[in-house]
């Protein structure tokens, strides 16, 4: 495969956010499920599992973040790359603390054990009153403490949207490691028949994990870009929304699961679709996302990028992948 | 304060999470499909008791029937429409679709009944038990919930459809070598199984006076598999017992997180089923109980 294109198209699209800051947050909005279906395409993709309990990813990585700004100002430039890395590394934690359990599980027993993943820990942080429990934590006094206030407001605007495309970025640069290294074979044969790759000598756990945590690590910097760096602000109820699941799957399954550049063009009529909708039905978003996702699924399973691969010379397939 | 009254009350309500967990396991042993929009089809059975008893006065009981109804046809539908042609495809593409069939289902709720809290009140007196007032109608359902668990296992058991159900579950290629309709017997355990769990959903409205909303499901899908794993996905009476051990750890769990003050107790009390979840798959996914 040639990782050129999706690449090009986030470069392209960093180099738009950083000349004009004027269009940042339009951009970030698009690049925001684009990443997130280039991160659970990793997993999921490259696996054949679903986890429902993935929003968490993105909440541990705001969480990371935000307490790092919201308790240590006094860090100054320093708390950013803290946090994020914080954000992170407490995202990749969760993944092999819950991976190490629910991956020696088959497919269905491991989708229902991340079920409870998400609402499980926003409960614990809402319940034990943990960063500020359901009142969540509200960063701006705090980010113009840590960085100044002309800074503060630019990394907001235009430091989250660089952010979140470099995570896109690194999905795709993530996912061509991987595909062309040991572990993708291994991936591919495990996903075929888990069975005949045991028998061969492939450690399923080991590579599903590998693909579960990078995954994660990807959302988690994407938590960490989306709400305490862009918003200011990170609400448990914001954060562990169940429905970024729903738009993470859907934005990988209408572009493909498992193809590259699948996330890129889902991610754009995924917004087409809901800000279409948005316009003539209000109110209905999620309503025609999930009946969107179901139709997918069902009449497409292959997605778009995937469906068109099938009938591409190989030589053009190459360059779409 | 005695922790009595939170071991009986928890059996009682834990005899409604039985029932409402019956269903899932049932799809899960003879589909071998994890239903995770089962909290949906809850609400769903919810909302059918909160209608007929406000607009026509039906006690629950009258609409558990109605309820199962509802839900034999719209498992039917699901069988049709998402699991059967997505039997050849495979497990990720089922467990997606049914994951956003239960969004879309939830979204269709708040769009017909609205986004707000609503429920009934409908008083029957109580009587006294271990230091417990109990309602009569909430000691009513969880006894109803048990005669149908009890008739569901010996239909399981004694009839002949329900020895065909076995039978598919023990091997479905075994099951049509000697004769018997698998694609029907697919078909009767969906119906059956989301039939049994919008009876569940219907019932478990004498417990929650205001807690009717179209998104009540998430934490009931979590419950359930709480239970179904507990219990041994696939076994009928395991799911059962399981649900009165749930509604136990939930209640005395309430009452010790309440005692030590520091947390919301509701919340960590479903924080616990979660981590509780992740126990048994670590230690014994086949699930604790063996019936």
């Amino acid at each position: 495969m040639k990782p050129h294109v999706p690449l090009l198209i986030y470069l392209l699209l960093i180099v738009v956010a950083v000349a004009f800051p004027q269009y940042a947050k339009t951009v970030a909005t698009i690049a925001f499920f684009m990443a997130l279906g280039q991160a659970v395409n990793i997993f999921v993709g490259l696996t054949g599992y679903v986890d429902f309990g993935y929003v968490a990813f993105l909440a541990m990585g705001a969480y990371g973040l935000g307490v790092v700004v919201y308790y240590w100002p006094q860090l100054g430039m320093l708390a950013l790359p803290l946090g994020v890395l914080l954000g992170v590394a407490m995202a990749a934690s969760l993944a092999m603390a819950v991976g190490a359990i629910a991956l020696r599980l088959r497919g269905a027993y491991f989708a229902i054990a991340t079920i409870g993943v998400n609402e499980g820990i926003k409960h614990l942080i809402v319940g034990a009153n943990l960063w500020g429990g359901g009142a969540g934590l509200i960063l701006g006094t705090s980010m113009f403490r840590a960085f100044g206030r002309d800074a503060a407001l630019w990394l907001a605007n235009v430091g989250s949207t660089v952010l979140i495309l470099a995570t896109g970025l690194l999905a795709v640069v993530a996912m061509y490691l991987i595909q062309a290294s040991r572990a993708g074979y291994a991936l591919a044969a495990i996903r075929q028949d888990e069975d005949a790759a045991k028998a061969m000598g492939i450690n399923p756990t080991k590579y599903k994990l590998l693909a579960f945590t990078t995954s994660a690590s990807l959302s988690g910097l994407l938590g960490a870009a989306y709400y305490p760096l862009g918003n200011m602000q990170v609400f448990p109820e914001n954060v562990f929304f169940i429905e970024y699941i729903l738009d993470g799957l859907a934005v990988m399954f209408i572009g493909g699961a498992g193809t590259v550049t699948g996330p890129i063009i889902g991610g754009l009529v995924y917004i087409l679709a809901r800000d279409l909708v948005g316009s003539f039905l209000p109110g209905m978003q999620v309503l025609a996302i999930a009946a969107l996702l179901m139709l997918i699924v069902i009449l497409l399973p292959r997605g778009v990028v995937g469906t068109l691969r099938q009938h591409l010379p190989p030589g053009v397939r190459e360059w779409l992948p | 304060m005695d922790i009595l009254p939170f071991f009986i009350s928890g059996l009682i309500i834990g005899s409604i999470y039985g029932l409402a967990t019956l269903g899932l396991s049932l799809i899960f042993g003879v589909l071998r499909v994890a239903n995770v929009a089962h909290g949906a089809f809850i609400m769903l059975g919810a909302y059918t008791a909160y209608l007929l008893f406000t607009s026509f006065n039906i006690i629950p009981f009258a609409s558990a029937v109605a309820g199962v109804a509802l839900g034999a046809l719209l498992g039917y539908l699901t069988y049709l429409a998402v699991v059967r042609p997505l039997r050849k495809i495979g497990e990720l593409h089922t467990l997606v679709a049914l994951f956003a069939m239960s969004m879309l289902i939830a979204e269709v709720a708040r769009i017909i009944w609205g986004p707000d809290f609503v429920g009934y009140r409908w008083s029957t007196g109580s009587f006294s038990i271990g230091g417990l007032e109990v309602e009569w109608s909430k000691a009513a359902g969880a006894v109803v919930a048990l005669i149908t668990a009890l008739a569901i296992d010996y239909f399981i058991r004694r009839t002949y459809t329900g020895r065909a159900i076995r039978a598919v579950v023990q091997d479905p290629v075994g099951a049509q070598v000697v004769g018997i309709d698998v694609e029907k017997i697919y078909a009767a355990a969906a119906a059956m199984g989301i039939g049994l769990t919008t009876m569940g959903g219907v019932l478990l409205t004498l417990f929650i006076p205001v807690g009717i909303n179209p998104y009540m499901g998430g934490p009931y899908t979590l419950i359930g598999f709480v239970i179904a794993v507990l219990g041994g996905l696939g076994s009928i009476l395991g799911a059962y017992v399981a649900g009165l051990i749930f509604g136990v750890i939930e209640s005395v769990g309430y009452y010790v997180f309440s005692t030590m003050g520091f947390a919301e107790p509701s919340q960590m009390a479903l924080f616990l089923s979660f981590v509780i979840l992740l126990l048994i798959l670590l230690l014994k996914p086949s699930g604790l109980l063996r019936l």
